[in-house]
């Protein structure tokens, strides 16, 4: 049984800068207690603020929200990439995130190669990936580049290895960070119903997009965030119709 | 590094007046166990820099990484120790049995600096500063420990050798490559500074490292 738990959390993010960047500077400062620094406090910007709510299978969620409405923060936290400040995340079953697509790609590797980095990379065994070798190898279509290293894949055929590696996995929880769909006419169509498919095998999906369309296209309910904090939760209908007004 | 260590070895001897066939053997093997250690420490600092990504946007223990860069460094260790064997054919040394005491004396260092790592790398993650102090530190080092020079040139105990963790990871390594046994003080040297240094990377680990990625 697959949930999310959400309570309470709250998310500072210190903006490390420049000036707090030196550890001679802070030596300095604490030996001369202070009369020399240039370091000063970390800012800190409260990227979650008292986020609360629980998903179950089934749930398909849609984050909407202005950009730096912390959207991917709180993605990312639901990842277990951030720890929160306070409260808590619990998460039950395998989490898939898409947040980087790309991720963990060698240039100097083979496709063939990358596939095996790419699949380990997000929790499968190895056995697992040679028996999908050949579905991911088919989809790409890329035939005998799969033997070439990666550094001569134009741009496009990069994108296609990562989404067919990605795309394979069976996951518990799906976090998507927009939805990331690339290639020529003909590969299109093949890829949104793979994705399609993705999106539906998985227990619980979330998914952060500006796009309105995708949204209503993946999830059945939505939440939105306002500088962090958690301003409605409720059907796609409701959810875009407060956004509009509030926007507007 | 090859002609790096044939070059110094061949005008160093004459320098201090030692000779090629001890003083080579002796420079090479330090040598190439020194590329090992000082290469481990001088990408420690900036390891998670240059992983941003995977700290960024998947749930990956920092300790993988870590691994990751140490096997590397590991790897070409290995590769690195050729010049090793060229030494021996060349100078027809034969260590003997006594050469198989490097493997445990290598894994203690190793594990050494895999302790070191883990504090290293998280506080070269918070300090950006880190990185090119410990790259200076590193050329101190290379200087102040015996690798260019014997230790039995320095009076014997001197503070010079054994105020020095280096002298005696060293010790454990080159020594039994040249066919002696190491000290027994280094093991117990290392032993010790491994388990300074892990208590140190612990609790580093513990309190800091879920703080990475918004550091990076």
């Amino acid at each position: 049984m697959s949930f999310v738990k959400v309570e309470n959390v709250y998310l500072d993010y210190p903006l490390v800068g420049v000036s707090n960047h030196s550890l001679k500077n802070r030596i300095l400062g604490a030996a001369t207690g202070g009369l020399i620094s240039s370091g000063g406090s970390i800012p800190i910007v409260n990227a979650l603020r008292d986020i609360c709510f629980s998903l179950k299978e089934g749930d398909r969620l849609g984050l909407v929200g202005h950009n730096g409405a912390g959207k991917s923060t709180l993605l990312k936290t639901l990842a277990g990439v951030y720890e929160p400040t306070s409260g808590s995340v619990i998460t039950q079953g395998k989490i898939v995130s898409t947040l980087n697509l790309s991720l963990g790609m060698e240039s100097e590797a083979t496709g063939f190669e990358n596939i095996i980095i790419r699949g380990l990379m997000l929790g499968m065994k190895r056995s697992e990936i040679d028996k999908k070798m050949d579905e991911i190898a088919e989809f790409t279509e890329l035939g005998e580049y799969l033997n070439m290293p990666v550094r001569i894949y134009s741009s496009g055929m990069a994108t296609r290895l990562a989404f067919a590696t990605v795309t394979v996995m069976d996951s518990d929880i799906l976090l998507m960070d927009e939805v990331i769909v690339t290639g020529d006419v003909a590969f299109i169509d093949k890829a949104e119903r793979r994705l399609n498919e993705f999106v539906n095998r998985s227990k619980i999906v979330v998914l952060a997009s500006h796009s309105e369309s995708v949204i209503r296209q993946f999830c059945n309910t939505a939440l939105l965030l306002e500088r962090g904090e958690l301003i409605a939760c409720g059907s796609t209908d409701e959810i875009f119709d407060l956004y509009q007004k509030r926007s507007a | 590094m090859a002609i790096f260590c044939v070059a110094l070895g061949i005008v160093y001897s004459k320098i201090l007046q030692v000779g090629v066939a001890d003083y080579l053997p002796f420079l090479a093997v330090g040598f190439v166990i020194w590329g090992f250690l000082s290469g481990m420490l001088s990408e420690f600092p900036n390891l998670y820099i240059e992983n941003a990504a995977y700290l960024k946007d998947t749930h990956i223990n920092p300790i993988t990484i870590l691994f990751r860069a140490t096997a590397r460094n590991v790897f070409i260790f290995a590769h690195n120790a050729l010049i090793i064997i060229g030494i021996y054919i060349y100078f027809d040394i034969q260590p003997g049995i006594v050469a198989f005491v490097a493997i445990p004396g290598l894994v203690l260092v190793l594990l050494n600096f895999v302790a070191i790592g883990v504090s290293l790398s998280i506080l070269g993650a918070r300090f950006r500063d880190v990185a090119p102090v410990i790259q200076s530190l590193i050329q101190i080092v290379f200087f102040i420990s015996p690798i260019m020079w014997m230790p039995h040139l320095l009076a014997p105990d001197s503070w010079v050798i054994t105020a020095n963790p280096v002298g005696y990871y060293l010790d454990l390594i080159r020594s039994p490559l040249l066919g002696t046994a190491p000290n027994f003080i280094s093991w117990y040297v290392s032993i010790a500074t491994l388990a300074i240094f892990s208590a140190i990377a612990v609790w580093v680990y513990q309190t800091k490292s879920a703080r990475i990625p918004f550091w990076v």
